[in-house]
């Protein structure tokens, strides 16, 4: 780029514009869904800046492009670089606290959460580098820059919304109806949630205090697919998860598969008893990325 | 949480020497179905194990 060009302040300004509608979009995107990490300052912040530093690189991106700069491409390698080391990162971290919580969120949960962040990187870094383009573009055509700046920021928001929406994965509500259970002891020792048989307990006490405490739903799934994706463990562990995660484990919880018909039965002892938050964790958890498949 | 494909029986309980045939585990024979409770309760908490009852009356610890 020429001197005089790195000077001129509406380049800058262009730039900026770019910057601010990826670092919005990030934003937008922390705020979207906080059921999923991170929902902590420190996660936040560090969230907010890898976006902001995406953000900017996209948007710096085309003007360098314009003034013969051509290293700006090795930069957006090095940016992908840098975001596949924050996938790697997320999830070496997200793995090393899996003993410490009440059950573990399992592999398959784990890559698909470190993929969304580095998809969100990605998401803000090709919508800043459109918005600068369409900057450039309709300067050729509207003089007054505020307007450029104002219609170009709509197409980058835009281009977020579409993104997200593209990437946005269904969650349980869309593949199962789930309904509460009853739970007793069959055969003074066998514990079954609806019909399914969950597991065997030994003790009386112990047993007194299922039957008082403990909760059981039944997870139906609505077809064929949808019953190969419930039955898959990854699947079950992020569910059992999520509902630990939230309600507590004060000590069992367990999930069964009805052979006959693809039902899947959940035995959860919390700490938190509430039948109907229990109903809608599960029906929120997201399905996990690997067992996604098209409809015939 | 331990991960292991077999769970090995640690301990077992019973009420009655004759169901036990032969066991490589310790065997623990209770006077009656409170004191074989509360001893497989107190196995269970000292081996970290989990508390199985079989149809026979027999109580098992298992590796959790």
């Amino acid at each position: 780029m020429q001197e005089k060009g790195l000077l001129d302040l509406t380049i800058v300004l262009y730039i900026l514009s770019g910057t601010t509608v990826g670092f919005v979009g990030r934003w937008l995107m922390l705020k979207s869904d906080i059921r999923q990490y991170p929902t902590y300052p420190n996660g936040y912040l560090i969230h907010l800046t890898t976006g902001f530093i995406a953000s900017a690189i996209g948007a710096v991106a085309y003007p360098a492009l314009l003034s013969k700069n051509y290293v700006a491409v090795t930069f957006l390698a090095i940016a992908i670089q840098q975001f596949r080391d924050i996938r790697k990162m997320e999830k070496e971290s997200l793995t090393s606290m899996e003993k410490e919580n009440y059950f573990p969120r399992g592999e398959s949960y784990i890559d698909g959460i470190a993929k969304t962040f580095e998809a969100r990187n990605y998401i803000v870094m090709i919508s800043s580098l459109i918005t600068t383009i369409s900057i450039f573009l309709l300067r050729e055509y509207i003089k007054n820059k505020f307007i450029i700046i104002g219609v170009s920021s709509v197409i980058g928001l835009t281009i977020i919304k579409l993104l997200r929406d593209y990437t946005k994965g269904h969650t349980i509500r869309d593949i199962a109806d789930i309904e509460e259970a009853t739970i007793e002891f069959r055969d003074k020792d066998n514990l079954y949630v609806g019909d399914i048989y969950v597991m065997n307990i030994g003790l009386s006490e112990t047993r007194e205090r299922i039957i008082e405490n403990g909760i059981g739903i039944i997870l139906k799934p609505k077809g064929e697919n949808e019953k190969v994706i419930l039955n898959h463990r990854g699947q079950r562990t992020a569910i059992i998860h999520e509902c630990t995660r939230i309600l507590g484990l004060e000590r069992y919880v367990s999930t069964r598969k009805n052979f006959d018909n693809g039902e899947v039965a959940l035995l959860i002892v919390p700490i938190i008893k509430d039948i109907e938050l229990l109903k809608e964790i599960v029906r929120n958890v997201p399905i996990l990325e690997t067992l996604k498949k098209k409809e015939n | 949480m331990k991960e292991s494909s077999t769970r090995s029986i640690l301990a077992i309980v019973t009420v009655d020497e004759k169901l036990i045939i032969d066991a490589g585990v310790p065997t623990i024979l209770a006077k009656n179905k409170e004191e074989q409770e509360e001893i497989a309760s107190q196995l269970g908490r000292t081996l970290a194990g989990n508390v199985y009852g079989l149809t026979n009356g027999i109580i098992i610890i298992t590796q959790e």
